[in-house]
């Protein structure tokens, strides 16, 4: 399938950070052959803070990281702003990540054997950049952890550990951040601690998050959740509260 | 990104450390061979210059051709009477006669001093009043010898027979043993003696002619007058004497000549050194390979997310690769200071052997330093590489999901280019062993290494079953044992590459037993099949050198009644189809007895003194028969022509030529008796191949007990590992 260009990507660059279309992921070969999705078209708006929710194997987890550019789509496209991810090289890929692309995952965020500081600007001294010391206070600052910089991922608390993760996601304002169950590990109260920070974030930097969760009051504090099942986008839902969550979940199970 | 390579390094420091030992070991036994030999070198540089300084020239015989490091110059000694002719030259301020040859000193236990067999050497000189030429040097006490019973010894020599001024001692020349006053005791320059060797100084005339011949002398040693230079003085020589068998060199010639013997003298020490060093990177090489590539697998979502934030391949492959640089840097380092307490620790070693060597400061010159670095280092970071293109390859993705550790099936082509290294390291390694051609011990080394390196490439495809086969009787026993048993089965790879090590290790004893069990077998077998005599009595003398016993001795055994019969052996090095050659001579009537040495034409008894016998390796070789004549070169007394008059196929004993007793008497530079089957063994080498099963078979046991005892504290820390932890964190 082919876009056309001109006119066509300069509407989806105004309205999405990024888009997959028709996006298929075939895992294995011969009789183990997994469809981890099917032909799956999405938009996802500049500024906007969308949730993925489904059952486990519905596909959720492999659509994060094909829009991440962390894995390859087997056919169909994902644009990020006005770049076709399918057209670049490994090295292309790397810069794209480095640079416009920031995560959040469930567990194993950060280099253990550097501070929360040299975490949080990997992405920027790995391009050989000096970071900004005001702008990574400001965020330390807003995340709550200017006290921990200093210190080493094992002597901080699985909330921090977060915080320090979304920091580095967010330090190279990229277009795009993504987070793979961030509050998976974390207990309620941090995990509401971390959900507002990345609200905040999309408040007040224009911030573009897709986030993949279980969780209905995790989902709640995005602008909309997609709902996928077999690899298929079955349900959108804009303006979600928790309680119009989990009836979506219940509806979509009894349809099964 | 630096940050996190140094950050890793020192987080894992442990695993690493013990990497690093192997390479320390490498390096420090290049390091400290370096050192050793720079020392000694500079320490006899030295020791020249001193010695030498007051040499102008020196008045010698000419050499028909260079005999080679391995045997000593049999230069013919020259008239004595030359001296006079020297002396009116103008410009000579004084002249010493030189005299050297084989003197024996025999401490009070009976036993000689210095182990003739393969010590430094035992010499014997002539006492030179002219300090400025005498090398000697009399320490406060000491009279020089004046009568044909008095000597000087070396210091050294003194302090390890306990001998004073005025001790009596029995000293072995090619005359008589005789029993001398030791009037003085002297220093070699500076050193107690030099390399251990021994030193007994007679009176002149008592030299000429115990040592040599009376009448002659070994060379004439002149000191110039001053103002007059050495090259003046050598051209004022050579005019004054016009004799084409005598040549006239400066002092600053013999002291680089002296200098340079000495050094090829030890060449054998760096060699050996060397090749420990080489075995120790080469094993070491294995173990930093595993350890990397453990710690990659281990560090798998590490790398992914550092790939996942925007690192680059090259930069991942970069971090793996400065992990390797930062251990080879520190443990070429610390190999570099090992090293130099090796080099103290061999000196020692030395002097427990006999090779005193004179207590002077370390050299630790800059080639040292770049080559320890550089040897380390790289094959540090090369042994590095492909664990380290593997974490590069490691893709981002990983860092989200559980990606069990890659346990691919090795592929065709690896196998393809194991047994591709196996076959043509076997093909090389047979040519460095049965061939004649080229450098045979690089061949065997480079055999040897591709033989290695392709079994390690191949381990993956054996670790598998063998695994399997070797687990099977842990498995039936219970769970523990299965899961042991699949362990070592899931990642072939690196069960492979744990093992290598060990077979490294392993190969090498094998190797060194099946030598040393050969070489035993083949001296056994040459004594049985080739000698018929009942005794071999032997001085172990170096071929062709200064050693051996007086002739006098064949003749006392002679008059024994217990002896029925015996033939004294003599050896000397020629020169014959252009190659340098030791030869043995014997009386022909007499051996023929005594040896059996597989005559196929001709007979030894019948042989003349104009005759030679040849082995029928060279008789094929040179297309020789009986009655065809063999040209051979002495060193004292030039070419001399001989006929063919016996062929024989035993070489190990006779080794390739046998000439009549009177040859050498006429031509043989010195009149001792001395190796037979030594020398034999010297050109021969090895001639059976034993495997002696019975140690292999414990080799192999001990390394499997070794596997098991590196095992233990693993295991352990495996045993302790706290259950709530092991669930939450990977």
């Amino acid at each position: 399938m082919t876009i056309p260009s001109g006119q066509a990507t300069e509407t989806l660059e105004a309205a999405a950070a990024a888009r997959i279309i028709s996006g298929v992921k075939i895992y294995g070969k011969g009789a183990t052959t997994v469809r981890a999705l099917d032909a799956i078209s999405a938009d996802f708006g500049a500024g906007q803070f969308t949730a993925i929710m489904g059952p486990s194997g519905s596909g959720k987890s492999t659509l994060l990281h094909c829009l991440a550019g962390l894995d390859r789509l087997t056919s169909g496209q994902v644009l990020v702003r006005d770049v076709d991810l399918g057209s670049l090289d490994d090295k292309a890929m790397t810069l794209l990540r480095r640079e416009r692309i920031g995560f959040v995952f469930q567990a194993f965020n950060l280099i253990p054997t550097l501070t929360a500081r040299e975490n949080v600007v990997l992405p920027i001294t790995l391009g050989g950049k000096k970071p900004d010391g005001a702008w990574v206070e400001k965020l330390a600052r807003s995340l709550g952890i200017a006290d921990r910089l200093a210190h080493r991922p094992a002597e901080l608390s699985g909330g921090q550990q977060q915080r320090v993760a979304t920091a580095r996601a967010l330090v190279t304002r990229p277009d795009l951040i993504f987070a793979d169950e961030p509050t998976g590990n974390l207990d309620s109260r941090s995990a509401t601690e971390l959900l507002t920070q990345i609200r905040q974030a999309v408040d007040e930097y224009s911030q573009t998050v897709v986030m993949v969760t279980h969780d209905p009051r995790a989902a709640a504090y995005a602008d909309r959740v997609l709902f996928l099942a077999d690899g298929r986008l079955v349900r959108e839902l804009s303006a979600p509260t928790a309680d119009r969550i989990l009836d979506t979940i219940r509806e979509l199970s009894e349809d099964g | 990104m630096w940050r996190v390579t140094l950050t890793g390094v020192v987080a894992h420091r442990l695993r690493y450390a013990l990497t690093a030992l192997s390479v320390l070991l490498g390096v420090a036994f290049i390091a400290g061979t370096f050192v050793l030999t720079d020392t000694i070198n500079s320490t006899f540089n030295g020791l020249y210059d001193q010695i030498y300084q007051g040499t102008g020239a020196v008045v010698r015989a000419t050499e028909p051709f260079n005999p080679g490091t391995n045997f000593t110059s049999q230069r013919q000694r020259i008239d004595a009477s030359l001296a006079s002719t020297v002396v009116k030259v103008p410009g000579v301020k004084a002249v010493a006669l030189d005299i050297e040859g084989y003197a024996q000193l025999v401490a009070r236990d009976g036993r000689p001093i210095g182990t003739a067999s393969n010590g430094p050497p035992t010499l014997g000189a002539a006492w030179t009043d002219v300090a400025a030429l005498s090398p000697l040097r009399l320490l406060p006490g000491g009279q020089p010898p004046r009568t044909s019973s008095q000597v000087v010894i070396d210091k050294h020599s003194a302090d390890v027979g306990h001998f004073t001024v005025g001790d009596k001692v029995v000293v072995l020349t090619q005359q008589r043993p005789a029993t001398y006053t030791i009037t003085g005791i002297a220093t070699w320059g500076s050193a107690d003696s030099p390399l251990g060797a021994t030193i007994t100084a007679f009176d002149p005339v008592t030299a000429a002619r115990v040592l040599g011949q009376p009448g002659k002398v070994s060379q004439i040693d002149v000191e110039a007058a001053p103002g007059v230079s050495q090259s003046q003085l050598v051209s004022r020589l050579q005019a004054a004497i016009h004799n084409p068998g005598i040549e006239v060199v400066s002092g600053q010639a013999v002291t680089a000549e002296g200098q340079e013997t000495i050094r090829q003298a030890l060449s054998f020490i760096g060699v050996f050194l060397l090749v420990f060093a080489f075995i120790a990177l080469f094993v070491g090489s294995f173990v930093i390979f595993n350890t990397f590539s453990i710690t990659v697998a281990q560090r798998l979502r590490e790398l992914a997310l550092l790939r996942a934030v925007g690192a680059s391949r090259r930069q991942v492959m970069a971090s793996v690769l400065g992990e390797s640089l930062v251990i080879g840097v520190v443990a070429s380092a610390a190999g570099l200071v090992a090293g130099i307490g090796l080099a103290l620790a061999l000196k020692a070693g030395l002097a427990a052997l006999g090779f005193d060597l004179p207590a002077t400061g370390l050299v630790v010159s800059p080639r040292t330093v770049i080559v320890g670095l550089l040897a380390g280092i790289v094959i540090t970071v090369v042994s590095a590489i492909s664990p380290a293109r593997r974490a590069a390859r490691i893709p981002p993705v990983a860092a989200m999901q559980d990606v069990a550790a890659e346990s691919r099936r090795p592929s065709v082509r690896r196998a393809a280019r194991g047994a591709i290294l196996v076959a043509g390291g076997a093909a090389v390694l047979g040519a460095g062993l049965f061939g004649h051609a080229g450098n045979r011990v690089a061949l065997v080394g480079a055999g040897a290494v591709a033989v290695f390196v392709g079994i390690a490439i191949l381990g993956p495809f054996v670790a598998r079953p063998v695994s399997r086969l070797l687990g099977a009787p842990l498995a039936m026993r219970g769970t523990a044992g299965k899961l042991g048993q699949q362990n070592a089965m899931r990642n072939p790879s690196r069960t492979a590459a744990t093992a290598a090590a060990l077979m490294v290790g392993v190969a090498l004893v094998s190797l060194t037993t099946i030598v040393a069990s050969s070489m035993k077998a083949s001296v056994t077998t040459i004594i049985n099949s080739a000698v018929r005599a009942d005794y071999v009595v032997s001085s172990g003398g170096i071929a062709g050198g200064a050693s051996g016993f007086s002739p006098q001795l064949e003749r006392s055994l002679d008059a024994l009644p217990q002896v029925s019969a015996t033939a004294g052996i003599r050896s000397a090095v020629v020169k014959v189809y252009g190659k340098v050659t030791p030869v043995v001579a014997t009386d022909p009537v007499k051996a023929d007895p005594l040896f059996n040495i597989g005559v196929t034409q001709g007979r030894l008894a019948g042989m003349t003194s104009s005759g030679i016998a040849v082995s029928t390796q060279v008789a094929t070789s040179q297309h020789l028969r009986i009655g065809s004549p063999v040209a051979m070169t002495f060193p004292s007394t030039g070419t001399k022509t001989f006929t063919v008059q016996v062929i024989y196929s035993v070489r190990e004993v006779a080794g390739d030529y046998v000439l009549p007793l009177a040859a050498a008497e006429a031509n043989f530079p010195q009149a001792l008796f001395g190796w037979a089957i030594v020398a034999a063994l010297h050109s021969q080498g090895i001639t059976h191949l034993v495997i002696p099963v019975p140690q292999l078979l414990g080799v192999a046991v001990l390394a499997g007990l070794a596997g098991i005892v590196a095992a233990i504290a693993p295991s352990r820390r495996a045993a302790r590992l706290d259950i709530l932890q092991a669930v939450t964190t990977e």
